[in-house]
């Protein structure tokens, strides 16, 4: 079976099953279209991604490596967040550093099903929040200008039409 | 692009646009509503260019009327339920995804509401009339778009026959909200249920229990109330699958039945009582041991914080604890 080798940003290299590192649609552009040889023995450099994350991230390309195509993004799609697989949401169990630090690496990485579920997992935290809550939850500062809220009701009026 | 030597320790405000926004598309008009008055940021970004809601509160038809001949294809109507109501849903039925009634007088309404092909919200308020929602509709046809339902000022008392009707005409149903007066709500077969909320007299007991073992998604269960009763019996029956219990009732919670609820909710990773409580520090301690995996909102009565941890929920803490003895 063909391996390539994969190097972090720290300078950690991985050798990894082609199969399972072309989940990442960048790296199959690297090898499909750039024509980088991984027969040369050299390594792939991501330097936007951490070990300790790649690590976290080929775990679950190894696991997801024989899912079929998902189907074509329909925009009029009801689009669901209960349909999480339970192994996904064991993998996503985690702070939200390393959720995060997850999906900024899947995202360089071009692999839009781990972004999709990271995504949902996002979305399900955000559910049946206040503002305020939401604050708390992602520690995101009010940044509206003291005493703005009637102001900030009053933008949103370009989504409710009061009559 | 930094190059990034060491664990980068980022935060949602990381996140590059696009992914906000990809979060942001599986949350519901209301939700994102929410979201759009976080910080600015989120300001610009939660809303959608469609995002319009046509909110009538004025008694003046008239002004209601001129949307009659508008082209703009609302998604989203909120107005008193009446014959205009009734009127610009039959012309906007196409678009609207989300739609708010108040003063509901009759169940006819959901019926008629069922064959809008993209409808996925649903907010009714009844206004308490007793009278009102007694005549629940048999099925009239499955609304399969649905997954937000909220029921509010339910004043009848015909939950049964209501029971079968959500469970017949929502088979998608991911959010449920029902606030009533009187009664006890009992639901089943929905089985992608994943949050349910319950504003009123609220009982856990083996009833309720058995409804949540027929719903396997329900990860969340919020009930506001009175008073919560927890009669359960010897053999407790479990809903391992539940993990997020959001409790608040005007009676206060005391450390027997907190204890009680870690045995009814075994899975459960964050416990939250909303309202003052008679839990001892000890009392808390005692379910921290039963459930480690699980993160407890409850404040401790003053009186325990004065007398220090230990004394006063000995007894208990007594089958965990093994130490204290009365």
């Amino acid at each position: 079976m063909s391996t390539i080798k994969l190097e972090t940003s720290d300078g950690v290299k991985f050798t990894v099953k082609t199969q399972v590192a072309k989940c990442s649609g960048t790296i199959r552009t690297m090898l499909e279209d750039i024509g980088i040889n991984p027969q040369d023995g050299e390594a792939i450099p991501l330097s936007n991604v951490h070990s300790t994350i790649l690590q976290k991230i080929l775990v679950w390309a190894e696991h997801h490596v024989d899912d079929p195509e998902p189907p074509r993004d329909d925009a009029d799609a009801a689009k669901r967040t209960d349909d999480i697989c339970s192994w996904d949401e064991d993998f996503l169990k985690v702070d939200q550093r390393t959720l995060f630090d997850v999906m900024l690496a899947a995202n360089y990485l071009d692999m839009k099903q781990l972004i999709a579920v990271c995504c949902k997992t996002v979305a399900n935290m955000i559910k049946g929040k206040t503002a305020d809550q939401i604050r708390k939850t992602f520690n995101i500062e009010n940044d509206f200008p003291p005493g703005d809220e009637d102001k900030i009701r009053l933008r949103n009026q370009f989504c409710e039409e009061r009559r | 692009m930094s190059l990034a030597p060491i664990l980068t320790q980022p935060t949602i405000a990381d996140l590059p646009n696009e992914m906000l926004e990809g979060i942001f598309s599986y949350l519901e008009f209301t939700e994102r509503l929410a979201a759009s008055q976080v910080c600015r940021h989120w300001h610009g970004t939660a809303l959608q260019w469609g995002d319009v809601r046509l909110s009538l509160c004025s008694s003046d038809k008239s002004i209601g009327e001129r949307f009659l001949t508008s082209g703009r294809p609302y998604r989203h109507l909120e107005m008193n339920s009446d014959l205009l109501a009734e009127k610009l849903i039959t012309k906007f039925g196409a678009s609207l995804e989300t739609i708010v009634l108040t003063n509901v007088e009759s169940w006819d309404w959901l019926g008629s509401l069922c064959g809008l092909p993209h409808l996925r919200s649903l907010n009714i308020k009844c206004n308490y009339r007793y009278d009102a929602l007694e005549d629940v509709p048999l099925v009239v046809q499955p609304c399969p778009t649905l997954r937000w339902l909220t029921l509010e000022e339910i004043g009848s008392n015909a939950f049964p026959a209501l029971n079968r009707f959500i469970s017949a005409t929502f088979p998608a149903l991911v959010y449920l909200k029902v606030e009533y007066y009187s009664g006890i709500f009992r639901l089943s077969n929905l089985p992608k249920l994943q949050h349910l909320e319950m504003i009123g007299y609220n009982q856990i007991d083996d009833g309720l229990l058995q409804d949540f073992k027929t719903l396997p998604d329900l990860r969340t269960i919020i009930l506001h109330g009175r008073r919560l009763e927890c009669g359960y019996p010897d053999h407790v029956l479990r809903s391992d699958h539940i993990r997020t219990v959001q409790i608040g009732t005007d009676d206060p919670l005391d450390d027997d039945e907190l204890l009680q609820l870690t045995e009814v909710f075994p899975g459960m990773t964050s416990f939250n009582f909303t309202r003052w409580s008679l839990c001892t520090i000890a009392g808390i301690d005692a379910a921290r041991r039963k459930l480690p995996n699980c993160a407890f909102d409850v404040a401790p009565t003053e009186d325990s914080m004065e007398l220090g941890s230990g004394s006063d929920g000995a007894d208990s803490s007594s089958d965990t604890d093994g130490t204290d003895s009365s």
